[in-house]
């Protein structure tokens, strides 16, 4: 048996399944798959990305290059885990601009001591 | 834009206004089936609504030039590589009955972080930007307007920009996307923690544009040594994205799992697939069923490879598909050619059109070999999906 190979025990495996209905053996596929995925989804929930906050950005009407530069900067900050959206929305609030003008003055180097941290 | 089926695509009316462009409608379509249609002389029973205008089979001539078209969505994988050439084709293509516009990005473009702008030129498909997209969708949608169908436009939401894509997509009016985390991690070596976050955005932004999502899971069958070993990885792979999109609030209905036959003759194709396709029909049940045919072996005779996509669409009809996608027969060898998109989609409606009700006369059998395969198949997935728990999770 070369390395990387192991003995094939299907026959054996199989034991305990082959009681199973068709419906219980596909009952327990999902079942597994589920639990499998759970932590996936729950890392989900409680992180983001750069790429999540582009988007974000993106939607709230800034450019592909703007949402860069600006997730960027917040990401060097480590500010991410503030929502770049929710920074950008709650500046804009704070000094009573649009949000593009929020945007566009951290663009341009003003209120960054400001944001959240 | 208004196209007249004598003149050429204009370029400039594309490009005229584009900024002001904005898509006529979101979501994916599905052809309007219309049973017991009777086209000429014959009644259909696995037909869809017949097209205003279109280029039926080379031997319709002897049949009044009847052009039925088949019940489920046909896909062309437009990879040109340049813009300009993919409208074009992508014009012949839905004169020829396609209905699903697949459109291949430029190589390595997942691995770019972030968007791209322009309309640059790309190798084996175009770098995917803005402009290119509402660019296409605005020919779409008047190529749909002159052949009288509505036409997906499909694309890819992978890679390490796969929230931005999708919101790109989301308000671009594309209608169909490949979103797979697992294509990050198993071939394109992108962080795995990432991808799988960045996923579930991007599925979520999907469903709230009732865009069709298609796994990656013919990439597994195309990149497989011994393809028709991995059957029930397969069914792993597919099965951790479904339950991965539903987690991210993705709804049934716009689930696709992008299955392949993965073996090709002299290997006994029909008696190794079909247990396969009926395995992963059961499992999956309530999903859809994108088609694909067979690339792991293909060569460069195109004869070879139409042989093994007529009998790909066979498992297709003799199991089921919502969406058959076609394959070049020269993918083997080149960059497809125009005609080849064609020549593609011409094989598997030709198919269909032959097998047109074929399972009122013919049953898969319920005891026996199938049977043994099909159950040898699901229970190999179970241990499959053990084994990964018992070594501590994806």
């Amino acid at each position: 048996m070369s390395r990387g190979h192991r003995a094939d025990d299907f026959a054996s495996r199989r034991r305990r399944l082959a009681g199973m209905s068709d419906a219980e053996l596909h009952a327990r596929f999902w079942e597994l798959v589920q639990q499998i995925v759970d932590p996936l989804i729950a890392e989900a929930r409680t992180h983001t990305t750069p790429s999540i906050e582009r988007s974000v950005l993106l939607r709230m009407g800034f450019s592909s290059v703007e949402a860069k530069a600006l997730v960027s900067r917040m990401h060097e900050r480590k500010l991410l885990g503030h929502g770049a959206g929710r920074l950008v929305l709650e500046l804009a609030q704070r000094k009573g601009v649009s949000v593009r003008a929020a945007g566009a003055a951290l663009l341009g180097g003003q209120y960054w001591e400001e944001l959240g941290g | 834009m208004k196209l007249t089926p004598t003149q050429r695509l204009d370029l400039r009316e594309v490009l005229k206004d584009l900024d002001r462009y904005r898509p006529r409608r979101k979501g994916w379509t599905w052809r309007t089936k219309v049973p017991q249609h009777q086209i000429g002389p014959f009644v259909f029973d696995e037909t869809s609504a017949s097209l205003a205008c279109s280029v039926p089979l080379p031997a319709a001539h002897a049949f009044g030039n009847i052009d039925p078209q088949c019940d489920c969505v046909i896909t062309t994988e437009i990879a040109s590589g340049r813009f300009e050439d993919d409208l074009r084709r992508m014009r012949m293509a839905a004169w020829h009955g396609a209905d699903h516009i697949m459109v291949i990005r430029t190589t390595g473009q997942s691995h770019i972080d972030g968007l791209l702008e322009g309309t640059p030129e790309g190798v084996g498909g175009i770098p995917i930007t803005r402009k290119q997209i509402r660019a296409t969708r605005k020919a779409l949608d008047a190529i749909e307007d002159e052949v009288g169908r509505p036409i997906n436009f499909h694309s890819y939401v992978s890679g390490v920009a796969g929230p931005e894509i999708a919101v790109l997509f989301a308000e671009e009016g594309v209608n169909g996307a490949h979103q797979d985390p697992q294509y990050n991690v198993l071939y394109r070596g992108i962080n795995m923690h990432r991808s799988f976050v960045d996923a579930a955005e991007a599925k979520r932004i999907m469903a709230d544009a009732g865009i069709l999502q298609l796994d990656g899971a013919h990439n597994a069958n195309a990149t497989a040594k011994d393809a028709w070993k991995v059957t029930p990885e397969l069914f792993v792979q597919h099965a951790i994205n479904t339950a991965y999109s539903r987690g991210a609030g993705m709804p049934a209905e716009l689930i696709a799992l992008s299955t392949v036959p993965p073996t090709a003759p002299p290997a006994p194709k029909l008696r190794l697939d079909l247990p396969f396709a009926v395995a992963l029909r059961e499992l999956f049940c309530g999903y859809k069923f994108r088609a694909q045919q067979n690339t792991r072996y293909i060569e460069a005779d195109t004869v070879e490879a139409t042989v093994t996509h007529v009998l790909d669409t066979l498992l297709s009809r003799l199991t089921s598909a919502d969406i058959q996608s076609t394959i070049t027969p020269d993918e083997g060898r080149n960059i497809p050619w125009h005609y080849n998109n064609v020549a593609g989609v011409n094989t598997a409606r030709q198919t269909f059109m032959g097998l047109d009700g074929l399972m009122q006369y013919i049953e898969l059998k319920k005891h026996g070999p199938l049977r043994q395969q099909v159950r040898e198949l699901q229970e190999r997935a179970v241990l499959f999906l053990e084994d990964i728990l018992a070594g501590g999770g994806y």
